[in-house]
């Protein structure tokens, strides 16, 4: 009977734990996919580092945007703002450096082999004043 | 999602209750006619002190209730081999579609363009949904085959004790 009881118990859990895994969506060339965060920490004084996460496998690299005012959608599809830096596929982390005291938005776009954009992106901004 | 898995196994807990219920106004079906038979049993000789009309009630009455048990095992062990190819169809298809989820999303992961990353997206929650079903059906069949398996054992054993008494 304690043989029988710990096969049931056994199997009530396992079911119970294979219902309740849920899936995150992440992919940013995913549109209906979750926020991508981009995290910008100071580490001198003319020195930032951006890092973010590596959400695609096959990724052809990404594609960092800067301005010292806020990047507006039209710029990147019109392409009227170009190209900060590109970066190589599965890296993520960029360190910037700046001689301003403004404060600064990135924006930042994975890529794929055609050179298209992601749907996503992950955006932020830093302010460099004293 | 997680409320009807749980509405459900509620639900499959009341149904136990239920059965157990019924199961307690089980009443048996047709009388015995025949106690001769029992007469040859051992344990005849326990009521040899009293008259031979109480011996055929007594004999009568043991009779009935091993054939309320009789049909009690009969019923527990239909619910068992019901119980148990549903628990294991579903178990499987479970197992399946977990497997089909992992291999969708691991492909989600991978695209990059906006259409196929969508596709593997909706592969991924359809085979999910799919997962998450199979393994609600399964857990209450579960319940019941281990209700049923156990019953069943608990009747056999009432049995043999009164044939052995």
């Amino acid at each position: 009977m304690a043989k029988q009881k710990f096969i049931s118990l056994f199997l009530l859990i396992f079911f119970l734990l294979l219902s309740c895994d849920t899936k995150v969506f992440d992919n940013p060339f995913d549109a209906n996919s979750t926020f991508w965060n981009l995290n910008l920490t100071k580490q001198t004084s003319n020195t930032i580092t951006l890092t973010w996460e590596d959400k695609v496998e096959g990724e052809s690299g990404y594609k960092l945007y800067r301005k010292d005012t806020i990047i507006n959608d039209m710029e990147i599809s019109n392409k009227t703002l170009s190209v900060y830096q590109k970066i190589s596929p599965n890296v993520v982390s960029f360190t910037d450096t700046f001689t301003t005291q403004k404060k600064l938005y990135y924006r930042l776009y994975a890529y794929d082999e055609n050179e298209n954009l992601s749907v996503r992106f992950a955006e932020n901004n830093i302010s460099l004043t004293k | 999602m997680k409320i009807i898995f749980f509405l459900i196994l509620i639900f499959s807990c009341f149904l136990l209750n239920a059965q157990d219920i019924a199961e307690k106004n089980f009443l048996p079906i047709d009388m015995v006619n025949s106690v001769d038979m029992e007469a040859e049993n051992d344990s005849f000789s326990l009521f040899t002190n009293t008259k031979q009309k109480d011996y055929k009630k007594e004999i009568e009455k043991i009779n009935l209730w091993n054939k309320e048990i009789n049909q009690k095992i009969t019923h527990w062990k239909k619910q068992k081999w019901i119980s148990l190819p549903i628990f294991i169809l579903f178990s499987s298809l479970a197992v399946y579609y977990s497997g089909k989820t992992n291999v969708a999303y691991d492909n989600y992961g991978k695209q990059t363009n906006e259409s196929s990353a969508k596709d593997y997206r909706t592969k991924t929650e359809n085979y999910t949904l799919y997962r998450d079903l199979s393994a609600v059906i399964s857990i209450p069949s579960l319940l019941w085959f281990i209700t049923s398996w156990n019953k069943e054992r608990i009747y056999k054993k009432e049995l043999w004790l009164n044939k052995n008494l």
